[in-house]
């Protein structure tokens, strides 16, 4: 069991572990959006605000792809993602304006 | 080499300068902003000279003259501008070169008016005292382009030479090289420079300053980061753009300067794009409009020098000193990418995936195709071959022309000239001989690699090649010889290479980055003892060279390590050996990269005799070289990886190895030995399918990706082809199953069906393909006529989903249960095994992908017991092109039912309010909308060369063309993308230009629009209030509650918005093409070209929309980093119909509707709102910054 809170909408989210990030948000109607799904589109990026560890680590793909973004050490592509343990998530989509 | 002058030397004057005793104009620009002048032509005309002024009507036109005739007004205009704020005036005299003045008749007076221009410029500086002010000596481009052939190298130095003697003597304090539009230009005038200060034994800063167009290059098509690879090695003291366009279009050019650029930055952007009114030109950009728009670009830029071009006058600068009167600079922190360069584009030297390959084949020494057509003169053959080897993944081409009896200098320039238009990879000049390394970097206008130095006859004659770099800007490569021979072990190598360094580096001043070090490789095959261990000394040489002299690069000339092998054995070496030799650090490669094998394709028995002979790991009773000579010579020589590699096994283990490798050739003839052994059915069924199944089996295990799997396919239809002749009627019928497989009704994506037709039809099954947009009516009438132990539906969409599961209760409706397997990606197994499942009597299975379709039709055939289908999931989609990894493994015989728990436990109530217009009140409102260039819609051919700069290669190769499945280490997929993905793509981009494959039109459009609630009313005109149609949207129902009506302004504002619509397409010849190929058995092609089909539609949705961002001038944001721009990497969003922020694909025919785009482009709708041609995608643009991707 892991706990992932969404930081955009302050969603908790109680999952098994193991179960793709994909899956749980067709179920709890958060706000992530997702593009190809396959990590080459960079449009579901989120923020790992904590919990980094508990989440499946990157592929050969994404590293590739994250590296080639430029993106933050905390950054990764939501469509790659299982969760393992409890986490924080902020999607990255609308966030960055406000930055 | 000494980075930058930046003084200007106050002791010695020139002959009548009087530079004074002030600090140096760069001293300061180091510290602050520096204002230059505005615009001389301009202010020249408001005088509107008469003939007379020119001193006669032949000189009309020549405002270089009024220096000498009306020396007054000269005075005059640079005395305002002083006055006006500016630090440093420029001399009249953008055209006083000798090429220039002599259309005029005048050559000879090129010296003395810039002289007189200098001189008069100096004498207005000189009258005030109460601040320092300089003399900017302006050398413009003239009138000729040199790398189109309209003059030559030396006609154009002597020219420059006499301008920049004329302004040295003339008392300037800085050389200005404006205006550039072309590379080779800008370093001639350099040259020019740097001889004449030489002479006049005094130095002055150099400025460099080139002009980008609108259409992002220099005239002659060079990019700014090949300007910047092409000047980085000379010692200027600042870079910079002017003229052509107004500040907003410099942003970007000047942004990746700010960040790349190791010099001062200089910024003199014309008064906006000009304007045609009323037949005179007119600049749009007022002095206060103008002063803001520079000084945001220098604040945040880190721009040292300001001033204006073209429209620009004194109230310009007066106000733009005004606007950065405190001189404060921005801040910046430049990071140059050493690289070198074509005329187009330029090549970064410290790439990720080493090595870069270096082409051979243009080569005299090394192809012999090169030398027929050099024997022939035939110098737009040997251009073919540069071409040729573009296509073959070369990143640098190397050139030489050196053949006995031939005159070396006349075939490299003949062959230079031609080549350097044509081909946009940078050029290594391979020659010894100074002469023609000289005519060759005449000849070349980016940056090259002069290929090679050594210290056989001591160090006079590097020295001179290093003086060629130096003065021409190129990178060399140093091969470690000296005095005493070629270097053998590691420690002699790396002490040439050291002494070269000191010479190179410490004498030169050539950067660690530009200097190239080749250690040497001998061949392994000879088994001369004294080579024996010469790979270890030269890998490790790679090593210590690198680490001795932080920085410095490495190449090999990679195919001298197998001389003296066969073909094949050679191939296999080579690639070997530069696996290891990037492992110990190489960067370069001279190699063709098409020749290069990735190491795991090498079975593991054969990569030790390899590794084994390169690291001379010799033992009692084993020589590699003998096992390796013993296992190839016996066979004819052959380039094929199993011809000789698999001649020794078993015939049923060589079929199965052909199938497994591919290999639809060489299938062929072992066939035929199998034959006179085997029956055709058994061959087919015992050793064929085996092979199948083994690539089955790899491609689950991630081992193998889709396209290789398909070449496998196509080995297999060509075998079976080959075999049903000796068939009787009753075997070649035997099939081990049918299938009726279609798309469903209203989804025209089929390149997931297909790839279920082609494994299991090479897999033994029938398969009866009807084909895309299948209603419920048409699959039941073929499903009574070919009675098939199964129906596979297909489809992409989430509507196809629905119309799966109610095509299933129709079925059960017409008493109908057969089993049926559903694939495609927005389906999941859950769906597939609860709810399709529930509504159908027969029953349903869910296929991730085509193998496990194969695994299932086993199942339902008896081939296979029912639990053996269990699935370990890989993933070629079954409909689906996209890579979803690890799903749960369920059993299809027994559906699961327990989902694994999701459950929001606690949902804050943030939800943000809605303000009075019902829209989100996170949104901002802005008062000023853009203004489109117009109202209504524009349709465009755009070339596919243009288009190919946004294709998402990552996106191509890794998703479409599925180079990225399974788990590869990060050596095993550099590899694949090197050796295989690489070449593909640069095959098939040529080939789609050359025989026109894809044949892209848009159209596009600007209407009025404004919003209500959840609506967006589009209106006829900005002035009508006629609604032509409405669009309705989801809206968020927490957070921040957004919907994308809110990025446009609500109706009760009183504003009217601007929407953007776009349609692009690839053409129904793309269709066309891409079923050709499915129809003729070509599987990896039709594969290949329909992903890359799609990406190029995607790259015109890209590029349009980028366009529109131009146009309406939102487009300062845009991302610099490519894959940022393609994620989002810009303000404003472009939406699809049928992604969560805007589900419905009806809106599509709204759409379509205002852009007309049906009778415009010739794309239509289905009954379901989709494409045809399918290679089709459309949008809205929204501008608004917020405006981004979010789900409802």
């Amino acid at each position: 069991m892991a706990l992932i809170y969404f930081t955009s909408e302050d969603l908790e989210v109680d999952v098994d572990e193991g179960i793709a990030l994909v899956d749980i948000a067709a179920e709890v109607d958060c706000d992530i959006t997702f593009g190809c799904k396959s990590g080459s589109c960079g449009t579901c990026r989120v923020r790992v605000v904590s919990g980094m560890d508990n989440l499946s680590p990157a592929a050969t793909e994404e590293r590739d792809f994250l590296q080639g973004f430029g993106a933050h050490p905390d950054e990764r592509l939501g469509c790659q993602l299982k969760i393992n343990g409890d986490c924080k998530i902020r999607y990255v989509g609308l966030d960055d304006l406000e930055d | 080499m000494s980075k930058t002058i930046l003084k200007s030397n106050p002791g010695r004057p020139g002959i009548s300068g009087n530079r004074r005793n002030h600090p140096g104009f760069f001293e300061l620009a180091k510290h602050q902003i520096m204002f230059l002048d505005g615009g001389m032509g301009t202010q020249l005309q408001l005088r509107d000279p008469s003939p007379d002024d020119f001193g006669g009507a032949i000189y009309e036109g020549c405002n270089e003259i009024l220096c000498a005739t009306r020396p007054d007004w000269i005075r005059e205009i640079h005395a305002a501008y002083l006055d006006a704020g500016a630090d440093g005036i420029e001399t009249n005299t953008f055209g006083s070169n000798e090429i220039v003045l002599a259309e005029y008749g005048i050559p000879e007076r090129t010296y003395e008016l810039n002289v007189t221009a200098a001189q008069l410029a100096r004498e207005v500086c000189d009258s005030y005292t109460a601040r320092p002010t300089y003399v900017i000596g302006s050398i413009g481009p003239g009138t000729k382009l040199i790398t189109l052939g309209h003059v030559d190298y030396d006609t154009m130095l002597k020219s420059y030479r006499t301008q920049a003697l004329g302004l040295i003597d003339g008392g300037s304090d800085v050389l200005l090289i404006e205006t550039a539009q072309d590379i080779q230009q800008i370093k001639i005038a350099i040259r020019a420079c740097r001889e004449a200060m030489r002479e006049r034994k005094i130095e002055l800063p150099i400025m460099a300053q080139v002009t980008v167009e609108l259409t992002g290059s220099l005239l002659v098509g060079s990019d700014i980061q090949s300007a910047l690879a092409t000047l980085e090695m000379f010692p200027l003291a600042s870079l910079g753009l002017n003229c052509a366009t107004g500040p907003d279009e410099m942003r970007n050019h000047l942004q990746y300067l700010s960040q790349s650029a190791p010099f001062l930055l200089s910024c003199l952007p014309n008064a906006g794009l000009p304007e045609n009114v009323r037949g005179q030109t007119v600049y749009p950009l007022g002095p206060e409009m103008f002063a803001e728009k520079v000084a945001g670009l220098a604040r945040n830029h880190g721009v040292n020098i300001v001033g204006g071009c073209c429209g620009t006058t004194p109230d310009h600068i007066r106000a733009l000193s005004a606007a950065l009167s405190d001189r404060k600079l921005g801040e910046r922190e430049p990071r140059y990418e050493n690289a070198v360069s074509s005329l187009y584009n330029a090549q970064s030297l410290d790439i990720d995936v080493r090595p870069l390959y270096v082409g051979e084949r243009t080569n005299a020494n090394g192809s012999k195709l090169f030398r027929d057509k050099l024997k022939e003169n035939d110098y737009d053959g040997l251009v073919q071959i540069a071409k040729s080897q573009l296509k073959e993944g070369a990143h640098i081409l190397d050139c030489c022309t050196a053949y006995v009896s031939r005159n070396e200098v006349n075939d490299m320039r003949e062959f230079l000239q031609r080549t350097v238009t044509q081909v946009n990879i940078p050029i290594m000049v391979d020659s010894t001989e100074v002469p023609v390394i000289e005519e060759s970097l005449k000849i070349i206008p980016g940056k090259a690699i002069v290929n090679s130095i050594n210290l056989e006859d001591g160090e006079d004659r590097a020295r001179q090649v290093l003086e060629l770099c130096r003065t021409y800007g190129a990178a060399v490569v140093a091969l470690t010889i000296d005095e005493d021979g070629m270097a053998k072990t590691r420690e002699k190598k790396l002490a040439i290479a050291k002494r070269i360094f000191d010479i190179a580096h410490g004498e030169f001043g050539l950067k660690p980055g530009d200097i190239i070090f080749d250690p040497l490789t001998f061949t392994l095959g000879s088994g001369d003892q004294e080579f024996r261990s010469s790979a270890i000394e030269t890998l490790e040489a790679i090593r210590m060279i690198k680490e001795a002299m932080p920085g410095v690069k490495t190449i090999l000339g990679l195919s001298n390590v197998s001389f003296g092998l066969n073909p094949y054995p050679r191939r296999l070496l080579n690639s070997v050996m530069l696996y290891h030799a990037v492992e110990y650090g190489l960067d370069m490669a001279i190699s063709n990269a098409s020749k290069i094998l990735p190491v795991f394709k090498i079975p593991p028995e054969e990569r030790k005799i390899f590794d084994d002979l390169i690291f001379d790991r010799v033992a009692p009773g084993y020589d590699p070289l003998k096992e390796l000579l013993a296992r190839y010579t016996d066979k004819k020589a052959t380039l094929r990886v199993d011809a000789s590699e698999s001649a020794k096994l078993p015939l049923p283990q060589r079929l199965a190895n052909h199938i497994i490798d591919g290999e639809k050739l060489e299938i062929i003839p072992t066939l035929t030995l199998a034959l006179k052994e085997f029956r055709p059915l058994d061959i087919i069924n015992n050793f064929l399918l085996e092979g199948m199944r083994v690539v089955g089996e790899k491609f689950g295990a991630g081992e193998m990706q889709l396209p290789f799997v398909l070449e496998s396919a196509e080995a297999m239809k060509t075998a079976v082809a080959h075999l049903e002749p000796f068939m009787d009627k009753n075997e070649s019928g035997q099939k081990k199953g049918k299938i009726l497989l279609a798309t469903v009704k209203g989804d025209v994506h089929d390149i997931g069906k297909n790839l279920v037709d082609i494994i299991l039809t090479n897999n033994g099954f029938e398969v009866v393909n009807i084909g895309i947009k299948q209603p419920v009516e048409a699959i039941l009438q073929k499903y009574h006529e070919v009675k098939p132990d199964a129906i596979g539906l297909s489809g992409l969409l989430v509507k196809s989903t629905a119309i799966m599961r109610t095509d299933l209760e129709e079925m059960t409706h017409r008493n109908i249960t057969v089993p049926v397997i559903l694939g495609g990606a927005a389906l999941t197994r859950q769906f597939v095994e609860e709810d399709c499942q529930a509504g159908y009597r027969g029953k349903v299975y869910y296929a991730a992908d085509a193998f496990e379709g194969l695994r299932i039709m086993g199942q339902i055939t008896g081939q296979i017991a029912a639990n053996a289908a269990a699935t370990d999931n890989g993933s070629v989609a079954a409909g689906r092109v996209s890579t979803v990894k690890g799903n749960a493994t369920v059993n299809p015989a027994e559906p699961q039912s327990s989902r694994p728990r999701v459950r929001a436990v606690r949902r804050g109530s943030t939800a943000t309010e809605l303000t009075p217009a019902a829209q989100s009140s996170w949104v901002r409102r802005f008062k000023q909308i853009p203004a489109p260039p117009f109202w209504g819609t524009k349709v465009l051919e755009t070339p596919l060369s243009t288009l190919f700069t946004y294709l998402d290669e990552f996106a191509l190769v890794r998703t479409r063309w599925q180079f990225a499945k399974g788990e590869m280490s990060d050596e095993q997929f550099k590899n694949i993308l090197e050796s295989k993905a690489r070449p593909l793509l640069n095959s098939w981009r040529a080939r789609a230009e050359r025989e026109k494959l894809l044949q892209p039109k848009a159209v596009y459009g600007y209407f009025s629009c404004a919003a209500e609630g959840n609506q967006l009313h589009v209106y006829e005109a900005p002035d009508s209030d006629k609604i032509i149609t409405t669009f309705d949207f989801p809206r968020q129902r927490s957070a921040r509650r957004l919907c994308i009506s809110d990025f446009y302004a609500p109706v009760s504002s009183g504003q009217r918005d601007v929407i953007a619509m776009q349609v692009v397409t690839m053409g129904p010849a793309a269709s066309h093409f891409a079923n050709n190929l499915y129809s003729k058995n070509l599987y990896s092609d039709y594969f290949y070209f329909h992903g890359l089909g799609t990406e190029m539609a995607e790259a015109y949705a890209e590029w349009l929309h980028a366009l529109i961002r131009k146009e309406l001038k939102v487009h300062t944001r845009d991302s610099r980093n490519i894959r940022q721009l393609f994620s989002q990497g810009y303000q404003g969003s472009r939406y699809s119909f049928g992604y969560p922020a805007c589900p419905e694909l009806e809106d599509n025919a709204r759409l379509f509707k205002c852009l007309d785009a049906t009778s415009q482009i010739d794309v239509h709708l289905t009954e379901n709102f989709q494409m045809v041609p399918e290679q089709s995608t459309c949008a809205i643009v929204a501008w608004h910054p917020q405006a981004r991707y979010f789900a409802t």
